[in-house]
């Protein structure tokens, strides 16, 4: 064996060779090496030539670019092609024409999809001179009611499409009635409003059936979707073809693998991202990362580990900035945690990851955060590598590793995100059009309204019930929407369901989890269903503290209004909320008599004076002191002489900072007191009104229900008490949304059925 | 660990640290070579070392009770190794297929009206998964094999047949060695060192380090230049949504796949074989330019040579090769089971049966119509000779690059899919950055000078004097690192 000869001499190279390469190495990470380092930079420069010239190159092909110098060339592109092409033209000019043709026609309307689709990327990049001629080939082939037009367009050019296109649009609508339309007709310009909306809710599968409804009109919207292998397969992949599929939007993914917060010496993530939201400046970016941050950060030669109090308050800032760095004031950032990991330290380390990262997107207006955690799990809220599909056959949802999402996971992942990602885009379509953008029956709408309560623009959700598509597709605006239903149901009205979200929540939860089963209650039941946005830790109460938080007086003086003159409503109205919002339901509802004829509340916070430190309710009301029990007589005695005796008669914890106090202080503590007491669900049964009014109460807690149980049977006590007729029941569950995905359909269909009942 | 990593740079310079200093003697160096390999091997998961001893007692005991004295019956020698050959596939299947055969069991039981969740119910073999199995499974037979067909073989001993089964350079995913190739390098020096041995070794140590080191840079340049760029700008996206590109992109990606795959797998080998080459050790090559290909019988002969070989003599000969049976049915399972190996899946036997398939057609055109370009060069003109190769190599390339879409898809289904996507001719869709067309044209261009070029570039590495030789090293290291991205993708053979 003559080993030992050759590794002797292959050492000595090796050795050498790996030195000069820990060198370079060592080089790459010392920015001052790295600009001295004239080698270096060589090497620097040819990797970034050869990587700029693979992006600059990324978007073409080289047949298009074989394809336009072959367009070029040849000015006049031969009639044979034009003529195929006319009517495609004309599926996508006569829009308003269209939409009869296509509701008779559902395969043929299909077709037509997809050949609008086609022409609308033919448009843009052909010439002008050919879209005008074809648009003398519509006019041709259109219909009587268009020969005006026809004569027009032979010497019109494009600009002049645009006037002749409201021309047409105001025509059809004269023919269904509606005056206003043309004062609306400005959204219908340039793009088929009517015939894709209806193509786009009837080609999409039982699951977008329920989804938000995606506008046609109104700017594209780009979508960014960046992160680590998280990204690069599973979910990733799968939320880019479903974005992608979707007309209104650009959708670009960006990731790398292995990489992450934690090292940005591997790669760094702020100086990436910064190139790409120039390269691609997206409306909404969506971000998944974390998996490999599990490990220890060194910053300045000074390691800090894993699992210390440090290395999350690092962690935590780096977020921060992150986000910060991606926000631009108009941005929608969707944040997505990562999903449950099937091994140690991976599992609690992610949870921890995922907790700094929700702390982070807090920190930025347009951001939110999707906690996907509990998916992929089974029965028992456990990592599961398999899950059981409806043939009951055994389905893999992980790779081996435990870590990476199989392209199955990836699909039911994409399920769950996908609610949210539409909300961001119905914001920022709402943003770009106000409030014009009208409500469709059938799915769920995102509406924005301003406020001047609450100094800012405030969202709701509706779901309205199911009626003639085709009629409520007409419409322009809210107005439109309201006189066309109260129109083509004969003047029928419907009682309205309010529902509050819970601490930490918006009006997206309710679409998130239940959208699909308040759709059905809504249908079935006639009810409209309306969910608003009020503040993760608003509490439904008037705040004095914070001059916006006056959620309970919006509630009644602002948006039952604005709901009443919009939709076709009774003034039948119910309340119903969960946690906060079932605070808010009760309190809501015991406060203004005869607003609403059924209340509910499920897992409702009913004595928030038992929370006093929790929830940042205090930030809203102040510092709640209770009485204690013998300063109670006191009060109701002399004030002046509180400060003497209770410096002999207290000796509890309280007594250090009582005795300082001055009389305007206690004052206000009284006030705060008085605050919180007519704040508190509690405080008020049976207060305000008699129990002997015709009220409809349900309450449902979980039996488990370690935060809110004792409260909801002291509650029902009272109730009972007073003499008030209810529904109270525990439900074995515990305070989260598997519970509430149970009891609050039950509970809205049971104040539904109550509303109707009612004559 | 992964070869394209600091940490197995760092272990192999500890490697060579040891052998330069040990002493001159075969049994302290093959000791040491144990102990590392052993090493390397727990680095790749500590829990797998008992089976790495199993698979190598297995074989040990094959060799042992086959070749043993005096000589056993026919019979019995070859009830053992059935028995062994039974055992070796067994564990292969266990540990490959356990989930599929699960899996498949579990919808038998659905269908017939029992819904139990057997996959929940029986141990997870997710972590258990040992890296390297099908390679070392595989060579370890060729132990067994060679023992049991020639008897004069000598039975080694089973620290012997541990050293060659866990072999790092070739461990985790080959090339596939031979018994013979390994342990005839595995020999005492007993030539008497005269003056004249002592040049010569000179001469030999500076090839072997020369060509060791070509090797190595034309590894990391396959890998981590060529099948990073591809893989990441074109291959993953297009795979995974098809129907985000256009017609040409597609078809773009399953070239880039084609060479992507060769670049992964062949710079594998390639750095194997540098890494056995800086050791002294011949690795045999595993590819020779699979792409110029003029038939699926000359693919095979050039593609993962050592694997095809291996199936060639182990499985095809056993079956009864071309005398034996019919040969197209011997064809196609020694194929199928050659799909079969890289992991249980649909796409995997799809793949292999449609070679299988291949090579039938294949075998039975060369009987019906007996032309060899080469032959045929004096009786037909040049021109002629030339364009029937081309079409010959133009189909060819074409077959293996639609198979290896079936191969890399994650199902069928969107092979199907990506197929359509380019029959479908549409310009409509996403294009792909024109670096791709280069690095392909460059994996192609390997293939037809690549041989000319690592040549010449040993040549002049021999010739450079040392701190020169160690420049030049490492300017076309620190090149190819910088080109290639930042973090190195593992190698797609990895899994199988």
């Amino acid at each position: 064996m003559k080993i030992q000869n050759i590794a002797r001499k292959s050492l000595i190279i090796y050795l050498c060779v790996f030195c000069i390469m820990l060198l370079f190495e060592a080089a790459r990470l010392n920015p001052l090496l790295e600009r001295e380092g004239a080698k270096y930079t060589l090497f620097l420069k040819t990797k970034d030539f050869l990587t700029s010239l693979g992006e600059q190159t990324k978007i073409y092909n080289l047949s298009d670019y074989l394809h336009e110098t072959f367009l070029n060339i040849a000015e006049n592109p031969t009639l044979s092609t034009n003529q195929n092409l006319t009517p495609k033209i004309i599926a996508f000019f006569s829009s308003t024409k269209k939409e009869e043709k296509i509701h008779t026609n559902p395969n043929q309307e299909l077709q037509e999809r997809t050949i609008s689709s086609e022409n609308i990327k033919q448009k843009t990049t052909s010439n002008q001179e050919r879209t005008t001629e074809q648009h003398k080939e519509n006019t041709v082939t259109n219909t009587l009611e268009q020969e005006q037009a026809q004569t027009q367009s032979v010497e019109q050019t494009q600009e002049n499409q645009k006037k002749q296109q409201t021309e047409n649009n105001s025509k059809t609508q004269e023919i269904t009635n509606t005056e206003e339309a043309t004062a609306y007709t400005y959204n219908n310009n340039n793009f088929p409003f009517q015939a894709s909306l209806i193509t786009k809710a009837q080609n999409e599968e039982s699951l977008d059936q329920y989804a938000v409804r995606m506008p046609d009109f109104g700017k594209k919207k780009t979508v960014l979707i960046i992160g680590d292998s998280m990204m690069m397969e599973g979910l990733g992949p799968t939320l880019h073809h479903r974005l992608r599929n979707r007309d209104n939007l650009d959708v670009y993914r960006e990731g790398k693998y292995s990489s992450g917060l934690s090292r940005p010496d591997f790669y760094d993530w702020p100086t990436n991202l910064t190139a790409m939201l120039k390269k691609y400046n997206p409306d909404l970016l969506i971000m998944s990362m974390g998996a490999n941050d599990t490990q220890d950060i060194v910053i300045n030669k000074k390691r800090y580990f894993i699992d210390t109090k440090e290395w999350a308050k690092i962690y935590l800032q780096r977020s921060k900035d992150f986000i910060a760095l991606a926000d631009n004031g108009k941005r929608h950032i969707l944040w997505v945690s990562l999903p449950v990991m099937g091994k140690e330290p991976y599992f609690t380390r992610t949870k921890l990851i995922s907790k700094l990262q929700l702390e982070a997107s807090q920190t930025v207006k347009n951001a939110s955060f999707v906690n996907i955690q509990h998916l992929l799990t089974d029965e028992k809220g456990k990592y599961t590598t398999f899950y059981k599909d409806k043939n009951n056959k055994s389905i893999r949802l992980r790779s081996q590793d435990l870590v990476h999402v199989s392209n199955e996971g990836g699909e039911i992942l994409t399920d769950y995100v996908l609610p949210s990602v539409n909300s961001h885009i119905n914001s920022l379509y709402a943003e770009e059009m106000g409030n014009i953008y009208p409500p469709v029956a059938g799915m769920a709408n995102h509406v924005v309204f301003t406020s001047s309560l609450r100094q800012k623009q405030v969202e709701y959700m509706i779901w309205l019930p199911e009626t003639n598509n085709k009629l409520t597709n007409q419409a322009k605006s809210p107005v439109d929407t309201q006189k066309l239903l109260a129109e083509q149901l004969e003047n029928k009205r419907y009682p309205v369901l309010y529902l509050l979200h819970g601490a930490y929540g918006s009006a997206e939860d309710w679409n998130i989890y239940i959208g699909k089963k308040l759709q059905e209650i809504a249908t079935q039941k006639k009810v409209i269903i309306v969910a608003p946005s009020c503040e993760p830790f608003g509490w439904y109460v008037d705040s004095p503290l914070i001059k916006n938080n006056q959620i309970a007086s919006f509630l009644i003086k602002e948006l039952i209004p604005h709901i009443d003159s919009l939709y076709p409503t009774n003034k039948r109205r119910a309340i119903a909320g969960l946690s906060m919002g079932g605070h808010g339901a009760l309190l809501t509802g015991f406060k203004n008599q005869n607003m609403f004829q059924s209340m509910a509340s499920i897992s409702g916070v009913l004595d928030i004076r038992t929370h006093k430190n929790q929830w940042k309710i205090k930030e809203l009301l102040g510092e709640y002191v209770p009485l204690a029990k013998t300063q109670d007589k006191k009060t109701t005695n002399t004030n002046l002489e509180i400060n003497e005796t209770q410096k002999i008669t207290e000796a509890t914890e309280q007594k250090n900072t009582q005795k300082t106090l001055s009389k305007e202080e206690l004052e206000k503590q009284a006030e705060t007191r008085k605050l919180w007491d007519n704040n508190a669900v509690y405080a008020l049964i049976g207060i305000k009104w008699p129990a002997t009014s015709p009220r409809h109460i349900i309450i449902v807690t979980g039996d488990q229900d370690t935060l809110v149980l004792e409260e909801n049977r002291k509650a029902q006590d009272l109730l009972h008490k007073r003499g008030f007729k209810f529904d109270y029941r525990e439900e074995q569950g515990i305070h989260d949304w598997n519970f509430w995905k149970i009891h609050i359909p039950a509970t809205l269909e049971k104040q539904a059925n109550y509303l109707n009942s009612l004559k | 660990m992964n070869f394209v990593t600091l940490y197995f740079s760092i272990f192999f310079l500890f490697v060579l640290a040891f052998f330069s200093c040990s002493p001159r003697s075969l049994k302290v160096q093959s000791f040491m070579l144990l102990c590392f390999n052993l090493f390397f091997y727990a680095c790749a998961g500590i829990q797998f070392l008992p089976l790495l001893f199993f698979v190598a007692f297995l074989n040990y005991l094959s060799g042992k009770l086959t070749n043993s004295h005096p000589p056993k019956k026919h019979v019995t020698r070859r009830a053992i190794i059935h028995f062994i050959v039974a055992l070796h596939i067994l564990l292969l299947g266990f540990y490959k297929y356990y989930e599929f055969f699960i899996l498949n069991i579990e919808a038998l039981l659905g269908q017939l009206g029992i819904n139990i969740s057997l996959i929940g119910l029986l141990p997870s073999m997710d972590i258990l998964l040992p890296v390297g199995l099908s390679f070392y499974i595989f060579q370890g037979l060729s132990y067994s094999i060679d023992r049991y067909r020639n008897i004069s073989l000598k039975p080694r001993s089973y620290l012997d047949v541990l050293l060659f089964v866990s072999f790092f350079p070739t461990i985790l995913a080959g090339p596939i060695m031979r018994s013979h190739q390994f342990f005839g390098q595995l020999i005492e020096e007993t030539t008497p060192q005269d003056k004249e041995y002592k040049i010569q070794e000179k001469q030999w140590i500076n090839h072997d380090i020369t060509e060791g080191f070509t090797y190595i840079l034309s590894g990391l340049f396959k890998k981590v230049v060529l099948a990073s760029y591809l893989s990441e700008h074109i291959v993953r996206d297009v795979f995974q949504n098809p129907d985000f590109y256009s017609s040409e992109t597609v078809l773009i990606a399953s070239y880039a796949y084609a060479m992507q795959i060769f670049c992964d797998f062949s710079g594998y080998s390639d750095l194997a074989i540098g890494i056995g080459r800086l050791m002294g050790f011949k690795i045999p090559i595993n590819f020779n330019a699979p792409y110029l290909a003029t038939s699926l019988q000359d693919f095979w002969h050039r593609w993962h040579i050592s694997l095809s070989t291996w199936l060639r003599d182990y499985l095809y000969i056993s079956l009864g090769g071309n005398r034996k049976g019919n040969k197209y049915v011997n064809l196609f399972i020694t194929m199928t089971l050659g799909g079969l190996w890289h992991g249980a899946h649909l796409r995997f036997l799809i793949w292999g049966m449609a070679h299988g398939l291949g090579l039938g057609i294949n075998h039975a055109w060369q009987k019906i119509c007996p032309f060899s370009p080469k032959k045929a060069k004096k009786e037909y003109p040049l021109v002629l000779t030339k364009i029937y190769s081309f079409f010959a190599w133009f189909i060819t390339f074409h077959c293996i690059t639609i198979l290896w879409l079936f191969f890399r898809a994650d199902t069928s289904q969107k092979a199907l899919e990506m197929l359509q996507r380019i029959a479908l001719f549409t310009t409509e869709g996403d294009g792909y950055p024109l670096l791709v067309l280069v690095a392909i044209f460059t994996t192609i261009l390997l293939q037809i000078i690549g041989k000319h070029c690592f040549q010449g570039f040993s040549y002049i590495l021999g010739k450079l004097w040392l701190p020169f030789k160690i420049l030049l090293i490492a300017f076309c290291c620190a090149v190819i690192l910088k080109m290639g991205p930042d973090g190195v993708l593992p190698f797609i053979y990895f899994q199988f």
